[in-house]
C-alpha cells in the first residue's frame, strides 16, 4: 500500500536568499518536487538557500535524501544552505539519521 | 650412480618444482584479481610512496607488483622507471618470504650483487622492502625504499615501512570490495523488474545460522508485493559469538534494493576481515561514498557484534543513521541501546562510534528497520515508546513468540517495508 501524499512547495526570493518553504509531506512521491525546485538554483545569483520545513508533518528517507542533495548542490556552488525546523518528527528524523550537525539553522 | 636413482631424483625435483609452480600460479591469480597491473598512476599510491621517502629519508620509494616475468611499479617516487625484469635479489626475493627484506649494502651482499640494478649503471646500494600480503596470504609485490648509497635502517623505520605497506594493501582490498559490489549491483539492476524475488533473496540470509548460546528469529515484510523491499538483515557467526546487521536504503523499489545489496555484500566482504562494528561501518561508508550512484543514495545500518561471556554476551553496537535497537531485559523492561551515528554512503571522512552494553542470559535483542516504528508507533514516528510498551510483557517468551507478536502489531496494511531480527541469549 502506498499513500497519496500532498505537498506544496513555495520558492521565493528574500534579499539575496532563496526561501523554499514546504508544507505537507516530503516522501518518495513528493521528493521530485523539491528536486525540481532546486534545479538551476545556482544560476539565479543567490548567496543563500533556506529550506523551511517547519510545516513538514512527515519526512521519510527519500525526503531527507532530497534535502541532502540540495545541500551538496548549493554548497558546491559556494552558496550558504540552512534549514528551518521545528520540534517534531522531522527534527527527530534528523537526529536518528545522525545528520542534525551537518546543517546550519535559521 | 645407477640410472634408476637418477630417474628417482629427477622425479622428486620435478614434484618440488610443481608445488612451487602451483603456488606461484595461485599468487599470479591473486595479482590478477586486484586488476592493478598496467593501470595509470593514482593519487592514493603516489601519496604513500612520497610519504615513505619522506619518513625514511630515502630518495626512491616504489609500490611494486611482481608479475609473471616482470616487476611492474604501481607507484615510483624518485625514479622514472615503470618496470624491470623479474630478477632475484630484490622485490622478487622479498615476496618469497614473510616480513621485511633488507639489503644494507647491495654491492657486497651475495643475495644481490649479481642483480642488474645493483651491478648495472643504476648502482643500487640499499634496499628495504615489505611484502604486500593480501587477506588470504598472497604476496602481490612490495612497498620498498631504495638508495644509491649504502645505509642502515632502524627497527622503527622498518615498522613505519610495514605500516605503510598495510595501507597499500588496505587500499587494494577496498577497491576490490567496491568493484565487486558495483559489479553485483550492475548485474542486479539489469534484471531488476522481473527478478524482484531473486534480488530479495540476495538481501537476506537463506537461513539463520545456528550458533550456540543464542536463539534467533527474523521476519521480513514488503509493503508493496510487486516490488522488492529495500531493507535487509544479516546474521554471521563470528569466532566469539555472532554479528548482526539490519539496514535500509533511502528510497523504494529496485534501485533502493540495489543500493542495499551493494551495502550488504560490501559489508560481508569487510566482515571477512574485521569484526569491529564501528570500523566496519567506517570502511563501508568510505567505499560507498567514494563511488556514489546517480541519483545519490544513502543507507542506514545498525551493526552489532555479540561476544559470549560468563554472564551472557557483550553487545558492541554501532549505528549509521539507523534507529536504536531495543533490549528486552529478562525481568520485563525494554531499553534502547546505542548512540545515533550518521547515515552511510553520503559523505567521506565520517566517523562512527560504538557502545558496548552487557546483555544477560534471558535478555532479548530486537534489531529492526524504521518500518517497524512506522507501522507499530504511527505514521512518521521515530519514537519507540509504543514499541517498547509492546515488548515489555513479551520478556522471556522466546524469539518466535516475540516475532509473531510484532507481526500481529504490524498487520497487513504497511506503508513501509519492515524487517527485524530477534535474538535471545540462552
Amino acid at each position: 500500500m502506498r499513500r497519496d501524499t500532498v505537498v506544496t512547495i513555495d520558492a521565493h526570493r528574500e534579499g539575496d536568499a532563496l526561501w523554499i518553504r514546504i508544507v505537507g509531506e516530503l516522501d518518495v512521491s513528493t521528493e521530485p518536487e523539491l528536486i525540481q525546485a532546486g534545479e538551476g538554483v545556482e544560476n539565479e545569483g543567490y548567496s543563500k538557500v533556506v529550506l523551511d520545513i517547519r510545516e513538514v508533518a512527515f519526512m521519510d528517507s527519500s525526503g531527507l535524501r532530497a534535502a541532502l542533495w540540495l545541500k551538496d548542490k548549493v554548497e558546491g556552488h559556494g552558496m550558504k544552505y540552512s534549514l528551518v525546523v521545528s520540534d517534531g518528527p522531522v527534527k527527530r528524523l534528523l537526529d536518528v539519521a545522525g545528520v542534525a550537525s551537518w546543517f546550519t539553522y535559521e | 650412480m645407477l640410472i634408476g636413482e637418477v630417474g628417482q631424483r629427477q622425479g622428486w625435483e620435478a614434484r618440488v618444482l610443481d608445488s612451487s609452480r602451483i603456488e606461484e600460479m595461485r599468487r599470479l591469480e591473486a595479482v590478477r584479481r586486484y586488476d592493478i597491473l598496467d593501470t595509470p598512476p593514482d593519487g592514493a599510491f603516489e601519496r604513500i610512496t612520497a610519504l615513505a621517502s619522506r619518513l625514511l629519508g630515502t630518495p626512491i620509494s616504489i609500490v611494486s607488483v611482481v608479475d609473471e616475468d616482470r616487476i611492474w611499479f604501481k607507484s615510483h617516487h624518485g625514479v622514472e622507471v615503470e618496470e624491470v625484469d623479474r630478477e632475484p635479489g630484490l622485490c622478487a626475493s622479498a615476496i618469497l618470504q614473510e616480513g621485511p627484506w633488507i639489503v644494507a649494502d647491495a654491492k657486497s651482499d651475495p643475495r644481490t650483487l649479481a642483480n642488474s640494478l645493483v651491478a648495472g649503471e643504476f648502482g643500487l646500494q640499499f634496499y628495504a622492502g615489505v611484502p604486500l600480503t593480501t587477506f588470504d596470504g598472497f604476496n602481490l609485490g612490495t612497498l620498498c625504499v631504495l638508495d644509491q648509497e649504502p645505509r642502515e635502517i632502524s627497527a622503527e623505520e622498518v615498522e613505519t615501512l610495514s605500516d605503510l605497506a598495510s595501507l597499500v594493501v588496505d587500499e587494494l582490498e577496498l577497491r576490490l570490495a567496491a568493484r565487486r559490489a558495483l559489479e553485483l549491483e550492475g548485474a542486479l539492476r539489469r534484471n531488476a523488474e522481473h527478478t524482484a524475488r531473486t534480488l530479495q533473496q540476495s538481501l537476506l540470509p537463506i537461513e539463520l545460522p545456528a550458533v550456540e548460546g543464542f536463539r534467533l528469529a527474523a521476519r521480513y515484510h514488503v509493503a508493496n508485493k510487486d516490488e522488492v523491499g529495500g531493507d535487509f538483515y544479516d546474521v554471521v557467526p563470528t569466532p566469539s559469538g555472532l554479528a548482526l546487521g539490519v539496514g535500509d536504503a533511502c528510497g523504494k523499489g529496485t534501485e533502493a534494493a540495489g543500493a542495499t545489496g551493494a551495502a550488504r555484500w560490501t559489508l560481508r566482504t569487510i566482515f571477512s576481515q574485521e569484526w569491529n562494528p564501528a570500523v566496519a561501518l567506517t570502511r563501508l561508508n568510505e567505499l560507498l561514498a567514494r563511488h556514489p550512484e546517480d541519483p545519490r543514495r544513502y543507507v542506514t545500518i545498525a551493526l552489532a557484534s555479540l561476544t559470549l561471556d560468563s554472564e551472557g554476551a557483550k553487545c558492541t553496537l554501532s549505528l549509521g543513521g539507523h534507529p536504536k535497537p531495543l533490549v528486552v531485559r529478562g525481568k520485563g523492561s525494554t531499553e534502547a541501546i546505542g548512540e545515533a551515528g550518521p547515515l552511510i554512503g553520503w559523505s567521506q571522512g565520517v566517523k562512527f562510534e560504538e557502545v558496548t552494553v552487557q546483555l544477560f542470559k534471558g535478555d532479548t535483542l530486537v534489531m529492526f528497520t524504521d518500518g517497524l516504528l512506522e507501522t507499530t508507533c504511527g505514521h512518521g514516528e521515530t519514537s519507540d515508546a509504543r514499541l517498547r510498551e509492546l515488548l515489555n510483557p513479551l520478556a522471556g517468551k522466546g524469539p518466535e513468540a516475540i516475532a509473531d507478536a510484532l507481526d500481529a502489531a504490524v498487520g497487513d496494511e504497511m506503508t513501509d517495508d519492515v524487517g527485524f531480527l530477534v535474538v535471545e541469549l540462552l
